[in-house]
């Protein structure tokens, strides 16, 4: 417990008037309104914050920011329990609730721990090699449960997110030194300015920072997000960034995140750099800390992370570290320099330094209680209960990266920094390299105005972070230096790694993990790399660097789905006539993006008693049904004609006007992706009905054939889905019905025959009537204005009551179009069906003039007699039903299959089960018997052709 | 989805106002190009050059009392929005015949909802993929839900969106949840916007 709060002026963002009180593992602490979790716990002298991933070692905190390997804690109980947040990041609340993860049943004493003392045998690869036999499946459930750290809730999130999008002239992430002077300065340049910062408002009090304050950027019109990170670059300049909304414990019900979308021309990137730990034994103990972290939180925080503190060196950097934490009230013990005393331009100020000194030894476990240097040959033993670790500097990189930027070795300050600039973002301060803060000012001030003015920036100043080692690995001690202190990715396996040939970066990366989990490796990368590339004898830029990649840091999955959430989540159509549906007992059902009654059952009745009930009402009387989904395109233009000949296999051309003809849509790959009836209202004008999913991608592949392919075809397509309702009177009294009220005497089936369509004027109604069917029946689709559906679908209902009228839903339609043998495409066909598989390979044959996907057709594929052609199948025994989606095979699994039943139903019409298949060589096949296997039994079925009911296909004439 | 209640009543909330108005009567203008036959005709009839790219205008057409709305959805289809079916049925009237072009009744199939109040702005650019609203005279698309709506404005204060109407309800739901949290949301996050 070595850790302790410093007395006032320190402490910049904190409230000391505002205490607080919170739970970690279950006791209870207190700490201030500005704090952090992590500065809290550590102003609490609590060193032992959670477990490593793999060995679960014992962890404390080792960073302050986005950069934290260690410290993932679960916050929040309940429903808002959320796991593998950095504790460094966590707000402090009033009556925050945290827990340790990756331990059991204590993160002081847990019995994974053993892992540690198996580490030998436990070395990268150990899982790859290890559980192999005889089946990894056995091993995962036990090894998931293990590996996993922070543990949902279980529950919903209770908690909302929305996102914003906004427009902006220049974008400034990052709100350092460098980010706001670039941001005051475009903003003086008369640009709309966003600066986004991570932190708090408080944070850019005049107190607290160098460069414009809080005051001075608002005064220049500079709009501040503060709270927010920004974690991704994307496409034409879309910044991506999360706002943690603060006091979320006020309201039960409330916004929690809030996701900005941000498009600006100019982004600039002041994101800063994170610092690089040094290799010693033992560096991953409770105590061990970046440098720059234990000074932020003694400025910050006012928290001192220990009394007296070795400071391991590797940048001039740990010199100004050694002074300020001095100055906070912490004694250095040394700063250990692991560089040669020429390389230094540090000032100790009488601090006893170093030289050529290396950590060989780390005492303590849970704590750190001292260090064994070596200098040259001598071993020297320090008394400490901290080491900071300052090993020189990674600029951050990521967002430059995210937009296609290069990198650039710099080999004295042992760091990639970025090599221009790619179009839309520019890199300043330390983040692009620049060291020295006032040149870094002053060049971001110059790219904040150039930017705004439209003009290019300056070259960064690269440099000022002096000469450090590029490798601080120690050779020849005993302890696992750890390079990756999240994924608990020692040197020994980078070596194991190079050893085994895994010498690529992104292998080194995936064989070892270095550089995965919630860090992203933000503090191990390049000491991963850069020791490949000592083992390889390559030079950092050899090795590379793994691809950046969003998110920058771990976004909530939440914010991330935003509203899309129950109802929500995907838009679903509703029936222009619901409340009718609603009035007649629909049994709703989600077909597509619709919405529509399945059936609509009576008392006692379930879907399937309901749908055979209607199926066969339908055959026997008449049937009303809801066809609006129906999709419906009209075609216009000179070429009208021409365009659907292409469009479709079945010529449209000859069409006189009136008639109508099925026909199916194929893709480039002849693959059947839609089908539909064409009628041809007017010479230059025609009529597309679609599947009802099929709507939108028709009327979209249409476009694109016509705006890339034929520009010069005179072709206007519309969507009319909408505009138009349907209203579907079905069965042998269809037009018994409609006759009697008062339709136009040509709708009658001896003058209007089956695949027509015609215009009438009913009682005022523009309809369009078409006489096609898809049950089988004397069908009448009738299509009118989407207002007055209701109104048709009640008149005909009120008519209808006396011809035994009933209405029928999906469910009693896909029975009887099943019995009529009619294809469904998407349930009868996949992707790989073509016309020929279904019967089409005449009409592929005969079509003279080109057509869409006709040359996939020609390919030797197509023409493999072994293809799945679809087939009806009856079973042997007249009785059983066969069940959708089982396999036909030879033999019962596994075996090869030779196909599979597509749509299966009992026909309330013929007594009997009805079925289509796909199946190998299903059109040599009638008459053969099949074996349809399902959950272990075996149905013997013949393959039979369709239709299975009304073969003459007469009741369609009514 | 409920079932049983009005999946399109209004919305109304402290500073904001979501209307659908039913009778708007919807007509696509489609055409070849802009200087056609049929373009030409639409500009004989209106007075007036159908709106250039992104354009939105309101039209005194006489005799009718209220000025119709001319609004470009796409290089080859310009919308007419108007309250008086008689406008539409005379404009429809009057343009047939032109082999270049041609009138699609849309009315019903895009339904037409009117956003009022100081709070249209935040809720458009929470709901929608545009990082702007339209100003008036101006007409865009954008996506709501994973919806594409066309959003037009002809005077300052009034946002019309032009909706897909087998997704109104969806449009509805989603603008409905973002304004019930528009009261929790902190005046300092409203001013950031």
């Amino acid at each position: 417990m070595s850790g302790f709060r410093l007395a006032a002026p320190a402490g910049l963002e904190l409230d000391r008037a505002r205490p607080l009180t919170f739970q970690f593992n279950a006791r209870t602490y207190s700490g201030f309104h500005g704090d952090t979790l992590a500065s809290a716990l550590l102003a609490s002298g609590v060193k032992l914050v959670g477990r490593s991933f793999k060995l679960h070692r014992p962890r404390g905190i080792f960073s302050s920011g986005v950069e934290e390997p260690n410290a993932l804690v679960d916050v929040g109980h309940g429903a808002r329990r959320t796991p593998n947040q950095r504790a460094t990041l966590v707000d402090l609340e009033q009556g925050l609730q945290a827990s340790s993860v990756n331990c059991w049943p204590s993160v002081g004493f847990d019995i994974a721990a053993i892992n540690g003392l198996l580490s030998r045998v436990m070395p990268a690869g150990f899982y790859y090699k290890t559980f192999k036999w005889p089946n990894w499946h056995l091993y995962e459930p036990r090894i998931r449960r293990m590996a996993g750290i922070g543990r949902l809730s279980g529950v919903p999130d209770p908690d909302h997110y929305e996102e914003v999008s906004v427009a902006t002239d220049v974008v400034v992430v990052g709100a350092g030194p460098a980010g706001r002077a670039a941001a005051w300065a475009a903003a003086q340049a008369g640009a709309g300015t966003l600066l986004v910062a991570a932190g708090p408002l408080r944070r850019l009090e005049p107190d607290g920072i160098e460069g414009p304050s809080l005051g001075m950027l608002k005064q220049a019109g500079v709009r501040v997000l503060a709270r927010t990170q920004a974690f991704g670059v994307y496409d034409h300049n879309l910044l991506c960034a999360a706002e943690r909304l603060p006091d979320r414990s006020r309201l039960d019900d409330r916004l929690r995140e809030r996701l900005w979308k941000i498009r600006t021309r100019g982004l600039i990137n002041a994101c800063g750099a994170f610092e690089r730990p040094l290799l010693f034994p033992d560096n991953d103990r409770p105590g061990v800390m970046l440098a720059e972290a234990i000074v932020s939180f003694a400025k910050r925080h006012a928290v001192a992370c220990g009394r007296r503190v070795l400071i391991a060196a590797n940048s001039d950097s740990a010199y100004r570290a050694a002074r300020d934490l001095r100055e906070a009230g912490i004694e250095v013990a040394a700063i250990a320099d692991a560089r040669p005393a020429g390389w230094s331009r540090g000032v100790a100020e009488g601090m006893p330094v170093w030289h050529e000194a290396r950590i060989v030894a780390v005492r303590g476990t849970r704590s750190i209680v001292g260090a064994t240097v070596m200098v040259g040959s001598e071993r020297r033993h320090v008394d400490c209960d901290l080491i900071a670790s300052a090993g020189g500097f990674t600029p951050a990189v990521h967002l430059h990266s995210q937009a296609g930027g290069r990198l650039r070795w710099m080999t004295d300050s042992a760091m990639f920094v970025p090599d221009g600039a790619p179009t839309g973002l520019h890199s300043v301060g330390a983040a692009a390299g620049v060291f020295d803060a006032l040149a870094a000012r002053e060049h971001a001030a110059a790219t904040g105005s150039a930017v705004a003015r439209g003009f290019s920036p300056p070259a960064a100043p690269v440099g000022g972070a002096g000469r450090c080692l590029a490798d601080t690995h120690v050779q020849g001690v005993r302890g696992k230096q750890f390079v990756d202190l999240q994924n608990d990715v020692a040197a020994s396996d980078v070596a194991l790694a190079a050893r085994e040939n895994y010498r690529s970066v992104e292998h080194l990366k995936r064989y070892t993990t270095t550089g995965m989990g919630t860090d992203q490796g933000k503090t191990s990368n390049v000491n991963a790399l850069v020791r490949m590339g000592a083992l390889t004898e390559r030079a950092p830029p050899a090795v590379g660097t793994t691809r950046f990649r969003p998110p920058f840091t771990p976004v909530t999955l939440g914010l991330l789905v935003g509203r899309r959430t129950g109802d929500l989540y995907r838009p679903r159509k509703r029936l222009p006539a619901w409340q009718w549906h609603n009035e007649h007992g629909a049994l709703w059902e989600d077909f597509g993006s619709w919405r529509r009654p399945a059936a609509y059952p009576r008392t006692g009745e379930d879907l399937h008693a309901s749908a055979q009930r209607e199926a066969e009402h339908t055959r026997q009387h008449v049937g009303v049904f809801d066809g609006s989904p129906l999709g419906k395109i009209e075609i216009f233009g000179r070429d009208a004609a021409k365009f659907l000949d292409f469009m479709y296999l079945g010529t449209m051309s000859t069409l006189a006007c009136g008639q109508a003809r099925y026909g199916l849509i194929l893709n480039e790959n002849g693959i059947v992706v839609d089908d539909g009836i064409v009628a041809r209202l007017e010479e230059s004008h025609f009529w597309i009905n679609t599947t009802s999913s099929g709507a939108e991608h028709t009327a979209a592949a249409f476009e694109e054939w016509l705006q890339c392919e034929f520009p010069h075809l005179q072709v206007l397509i519309t969507p009319v889905t909408s505009r138009w309702g349907n209203v579907t009177v079905a069965g042998p009294r269809a037009w018994d019905l409609l006759g009697s009220m008062g339709f136009d005497a040509r709708l009658a089936p001896s003058q209007m025959k089956h695949m027509t369509m015609t215009p009438v004027n009913w009682q005022g109604l523009d309809l369009r009537v078409l006489r096609a069917s898809f049950s089988g029946e004397l069908g009448y689709e009738i299509n009118v204005p989407v207002e007055s559906t209701g109104e048709l679908l009640a008149r005909v209902w009120q008519q209808g009551e006396r011809f035994n009228l009933a209405p029928y839903g999906i469910e009693a339609l896909e029975i009887m179009r099943v019995e009529k043998g009619y294809l469904h495409v998407g349930t009868d066909t996949d992707g790989t069906t073509q016309p020929q598989d279904l019967g089409w390979g005449t009409t592929v044959s005969r079509k003279t003039v080109e057509f869409v996907g006709r040359r996939s057709l020609l390919r030797e594929g197509a023409r493999d007699p072994d293809r799945f052609q679809l087939v009806g199948l009856s079973p042997v025994d007249g009785r059983t039903r066969l069940p959708t989606g089982a396999h036909i095979a030879r033999e019962p699994p596994p075996a090869l299959t030779e196909g599979h039943v597509t749509s299966s139903y009992w026909s309330p019409n013929l007594g009997a089960p009805v079925a289509l298949a796909m199946l190998r060589r299903g059109l040599q096949r009638f008459g053969e018997t099949v074996h349809v296997h399902h959950l272990g039994r075996s149905i013997d079925a013949t393959v039979v052709r369709t239709p299975f009911f009304d073969v003459a296909g007469a009741r369609l004439h009514g | 989805m409920d079932d049983h209640t009005d999946p399109y009543r209004d919305i109304e909330v402290a500073g904001l106002s979501v209307r659908l108005e039913r009778s708007w009567h919807v007509l696509a203008l489609r055409h070849f190009s802009s200087d056609g036959a049929f373009a030409r005709a639409c500009g004989a009839w209106f007075k007036r050059a159908l709106p250039a790219t992104g354009g939105a205008v309101r039209v005194p057409v006489s005799p009718y009392a209220e000025a119709p709305i001319l609004a470009w959805r796409n290089p080859t289809t310009t919308l007419v929005l108007s309250r008086t079916p008689a406008t539409i049925e005379a404009l429809d009237s009057a343009l047939q015949g032109h082999p270049d072009g041609c009138c699609v009744d849309q009315s019903g199939g895009i339904q037409v909802l009117e956003l009022t109040g100081s709070w249209v702005t935040p809720l458009l650019l929470r709901i929608g993929s545009r990082p702007e609203v339209v100003e008036s005279g101006q007409v865009a698309s954008l996506r709501i839900g994973e919806v594409v709506v066309t959003t037009l404005s002809v005077e300052p204060g009034c946002v019309f969106l032009l909706v897909d109407r087998a997704y109104l309800e969806h449009v509805l739901d989603w603008m409905r949840v973002t304004a019930a949290e528009a009261d929790l949301s902190t005046p300092s996050a409203m001013k950031s916007i």
